[in-house]
């Protein structure tokens, strides 16, 4: 077991420049201790991504002997100067090495003595964009290939450079490394080579990429892949596997404020209770405080319960389950987040905007409604507004009705329940969503949260049906405790003025074809009945379809004129007072439960509060109130 | 979105948050194993008994713990399984308190079906592809959890964490879902179904590590011992109990193990000193071979692996 095994490590070609492992045991131990990298490459159809991978695999020894001797065998061979055809290496699908083309992203493993990669090799066809995307949305580091003969012919970055460069700044990767291929194709020029780093420098500038590096390279000849290049001796830099061993690994969701969505509730007998997740960005503690969203009902972490021992601590991006001191209401799809900390929260809202990347051949348009996935909360979101398309070429911003795929906008999203997030930039975690068809299911659209929608436009739309009254701007502090008590103490107000109204004055029309007194409480008596029946079921279910009520029809079909005034009146403090009653003790969780009405999805919180101002409203043009 | 550390205190905080390798594969095993209990109605995890399939257990006892696994494990018998597989099958299922559900082709397998009889693509097709796709079917199982993992052969590469399978149990690799961040479409028609594979990451090299780090019990025939062999077909084939010779056939004692386990026919041997993880783990990183090497059915045509995924194979 302590066998030397010096030779073998050197072998396996564990990078340069590191002390080798002595002892097999300090082998093993040194290489579970390995941090691991994510990296994916990016550009147009034919720069050479996937030969450079497959150079990148073969110089560090990590392909075995049989699969280089089948590459070896294939009928397929493009690669020139009768080189093996490394790229037949990851185009594993039998169309890709057919059409000559990469077609699906490739995942492939290697390490160093340094670190432990994982590469997503991607297309660069334009038609592929999505599967780009898929490889690119975990990459800690992305590698532009720029093909420095076709820059040559054409003076200019391509466009799907361009487009690759411009997803891989939105998707927040946080380097960018550009390798300019095929060096051996002109010269390995310098003066080419410079002219092609300008250029790429002036697109990060413009994209706001601040970290990157540009390397020379030849994948068919091996040039500044593994070894440094002899063909090169202009180019000082390092060599794009020992940028890739030593670029620092960025730390955005190791600090910052803790988010924790919850996976799963997890009840294995009546005396645990455990909420499972992946800690989604900083570090979760026994002993917090936290708070549960989107009730705000806060409690303190009793333990971090895994199958090895609890922890005391446990950080992004691991997974554990949660167990909390108090009993509170939590389940799949809600959120632990810290308590105490007003301006560490995540948005709660349901209205944003993000930058979409469209990946289907039905285009997304405004008024359509989608699944969304945000972290482990499926809503329905449905598009409001396409804010503008990106024009990947000039970078310009273009009025759009539709997003056709692979096209990228800002576009604005209403859901029917509130997701609480993060801007992408912040956290990718919980900046993130993907948006699927409610009938074919396909997964058609990447979307990056910029930020919530503050300006109150279209949901004041929907509440300003009564003057004066404006939407909860926060439905999470709504407090059914003290609407009870408005809505009790509005009732006490006004019913001294209403037992002195005298029978004729309660019964008489004011105009022809008006609602006298006595009819606009039977009408008052409806709203009681029938908020009573959508409070009740909205606490017990979470999505509600149920018809409104015509309100003219229910006055006339209840002969309210023909009671006694001070029926209609007992009937309607009666109502609500319990009504009151039933909201006083409404579950907080369920204020974000939503009635689906007329195409819109109006909140448990809002109905509650528009019925009181529903009810204001008919007694100001009584004059009962102020 | 780089943030560089202030303070030396800060930067050694955050190095002692950052996970090594397996630290970060375990918990993103984890995290799908659990998006899926969550997400579908009927969960099934396929088990082979193999050392992949024994990462996977263990990784679901974990991402369930303190309650038991949620759902049953399902090996696909083909009757040519090493006795011993079977045994450490049943034994170790037991210990751990897992249900388990053992499907046969009963039909093909009183037919005859065998690879010497109708080749190891139509056996397979048979004993396999058929036979698991039937269970499934029989179980109602809307999803599968698989160790198969992306490292392991170039058409695998491609699959995605969730493979969305038809109503036929066909993979499509031109039209896949795209599959960003950590965030998996689940959704299904009646019909269709996922095949789960919380291991895609993995290398060989991380199972060997996670199975020594975590004492994770293997099948013996993982480590090399001296067992009969004949040589078949250029590949060192162990025999086993009920094995018939060929005419001609000479069995010789060597010193062998496995490195992957397959069909006892399809399944070759190599010469091995390694008889313990570490071992194992040291010949590993200087062999220079693939794991399916041995294995007959990966060489039939070039892409035949593709070919048996489009058909519904692992
Ligand atoms: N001369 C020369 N040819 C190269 C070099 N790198 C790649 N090629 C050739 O360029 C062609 C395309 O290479 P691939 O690796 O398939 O390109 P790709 O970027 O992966 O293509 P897609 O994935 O389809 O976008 C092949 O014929 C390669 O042999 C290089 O450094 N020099
Ligand atoms: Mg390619």
């Amino acid at each position: 077991m302590s066998a030397q095994i010096v030779a073998s490590v050197e072998e396996v070609g564990q990078g340069a420049g590191t002390v080798p492992a002595r002892t097999f045991e300090e082998f093993l131990e040194s290489h579970m201790g390995q941090e691991m990298l994510r990296f994916t490459t990016a550009g147009s159809v034919d720069d050479g991504k996937s030969t450079l991978i497959g150079r990148l695999l073969h110089d560090t020894k990590s392909v075995y002997e049989d699969q280089l001797a089948a590459v070896k065998k294939s009928r397929v061979n493009r690669a020139a100067n009768g080189h093996v055809d490394f790229s037949l290496l990851t185009d594993g699908l039998k169309a890709e090495r057919e059409q000559g083309i990469t077609i699906d992203v490739a995942y492939r493993y290697f390490s160093t003595a340094r670190r432990k990669f994982i590469i997503a090799d991607t297309p660069g066809h334009e038609q592929y964009t999505r599967n780009m995307a898929t490889g690119a949305s975990t990459a800690d580091v992305a590698i532009i290939l720029i093909d420095a003969n076709a820059f040559a012919k054409a003076g200019v970055l391509l466009p799907q450079s361009r487009r690759h460069t411009y997803i891989a700044s939105l998707l927040g990767i946080p380097h960018v490394v550009a390798a300019v291929n095929k060096m051996d194709l002109v010269g390995y020029s310098q003066q080419s080579f410079e002219a092609i780093r300008r250029e790429f420098d002036a697109l990060c500038a413009q994209l706001g990429l601040a970290d990157e590096v540009t390397i020379p390279v030849s994948a068919l000849e091996g040039d500044n892949v593994v070894a440094a290049s002899i063909h090169m001796p202009w180019y000082k830099g390092p060599t794009l596997l020992e940028y890739l061993e030593t670029v620092p690994l960025a730390l955005a969701e190791t600090t910052g404020p803790m988010r924790f969505p919850v996976q799963l509730v997890l009840r294995p007998d009546a005396n645990f209770r455990g909420f499972s997740g992946q800690v989604a960005r900083g570090t979760l503690r026994a002993g917090d405080r936290v708070m549960a969203l989107p009730s705000r009902r806060e409690s303190t972490v009793r333990r971090i319960v895994t199958y090895d021992g609890d922890l005391a601590a446990a950080s992004y991006p691991q997974s554990v389950t949660v167990e909390l001191e108090d009993e509170i209401d939590l389940s799949r799809g809600e959120m632990l987040v810290e308590a105490d900390a007003e301006e560490a929260l995540p948005d709660v809202s349901n209205r944003f905007r993000a930058m979409v990347v469209w990946m289907h051949e039905e285009p997304l348009a405004v008024g359509r409604t989608y699944f969304a996935k945000h972290t482990t909360r499926t809503v329905r979101a449905t598009v409001r507004k396409i804010d503008y398309r990106v024009d990947v070429n000039s970078l310009d911003h273009l009025p759009s009705d539709t997003i056709a795929m692979n096209e990228i906008a800002e576009v604005e999203f209403e859901t029917n329940l509130p997701l609480f997030f993060d801007s992408y930039q912040d956290c990718r975690w919980t900046g993130s969503l993907i948006l699927i068809d409610t009938l074919n299911n396909a997964t058609v659209g990447a979307a990056m949260i910029v930020e919530a929608v503050t300006d109150q436009a279209s949901a004041a739309a929907v509440a300003n049906r009564y003057v004066g009254y404006t939407q909860p701007t926060d439905l999470a502090a709504l407090d059914p405790g003290v609407l009870a008590g408005q809505l009790r103490s509005i009732v006490a107000d006004v019913l001294p003025a209403l037992e002195a109204l005298s029978v004729e004055a309660a019964g008489q029309a004011p105009a022809p074809g008006k609602w006298s007194v006595q009819q606009t409480f039977g009408h008052l008596c409806d709203s009681a009945m029938n908020n009573q029946q959508r409070i009740v079921r909205l606490q017990l279910q979470p999505e509600l379809d149920l018809p409104g009520y015509d309100q003219e029809g229910w006055v006339r079909a209840q002969h309210y004129e023909l009671l006694p005034w001070h029926n209609v009146l007992a009937l309607w403090r009666i109502l609500n007072g319990h009504l009151a009653h039933t909201v006083e003790y409404v579950d907080r969780a369920t204020l974000v439960h939503v009635w689906h009405y007329q195409g819109q999805s109006l909140s448990l919180g809002f109905i509650i509060e528009d019925y009181i101002a529903h009810l204001e409203h008919h007694l100001r043009a009584l004059h009962l109130r102020a | 979105m780089t943030t560089l550390a202030q303070t030396e205190d800060e930067a050694q905080q955050i190095h002692a948050a950052r996970l090594n390798h397996l630290q970060t594969l375990e918990a993103e095993s984890i995290s799908i194993l659990r998006e899926a209990v969550a997400e579908f109605a009927r969960p099934v995890m396929l088990y082979s008994i193999g050392k992949d399939s024994s990462v996977m257990l263990r990784l679901a006892q974990k991402a369930f713990y303190p309650g038991k696994i949620p759902f049953p494990l399902l090996h696909v018998d083909t009757s040519y399984k090493f006795p011993e597989m079977i045994k450490f099958r049943d034994e170790y299922t037991r210990e751990i308190g897992a249900k388990l559900i053992v499907h046969r082709n009963e039909e093909a397998i009183a037919a005859g079906a065998s690879p010497y009889k109708l080749g190891t693509q139509n056996c397979c097709g048979l004993l396999k592809t058929r036979s698991l796709l039937d269970a499934l079917q029989e179980g109602g199982f809307d999803a599968a959890f698989g160790g198969a993992r992306r490292d392991e052969e170039k058409s695998r590469a491609k699959e995605r964490v969730y493979s969305f399978r038809d109503g036929a149990g066909q993979w499509d690799p031109k039209s896949q879902r795209p599959e960003l961040w950590s965030l998996y479409n689940s959704r299904l028609r009646k019909g269709e179904s996922i095949r789960v594979f919380p291991l895609s990451n993995w290398t060989e090299l991380d199972v060997w590590l996670y199975l020594y780090a975590e004492k994770i019990p293997i099948v013996p025939l993982y480590f090399a011992k001296e067992r009969p062999i004949v040589v078949r077909g250029g590949a060192l084939t162990f025999v086993h109990e009920g094995m018939k010779l060929f005419p001609g056939e000479k069995v010789e004692q060597m010193k062998v193990r496995m490195r992957s386990l397959g069909c006892a026919p399809c399944t070759g041997a190599m010469r091995s000193e390694a008889d313990t993880l570490p071992s194992i783990i040291e010949e590993l990183i200087t062999f220079r071979r693939s794991e399916r090497e041995n294995r007959a059915i990966d060489h039939d045509e070039e892409g035949s692996m593709e070919v048996k995924k489009r058909e519904g194979y692992f």
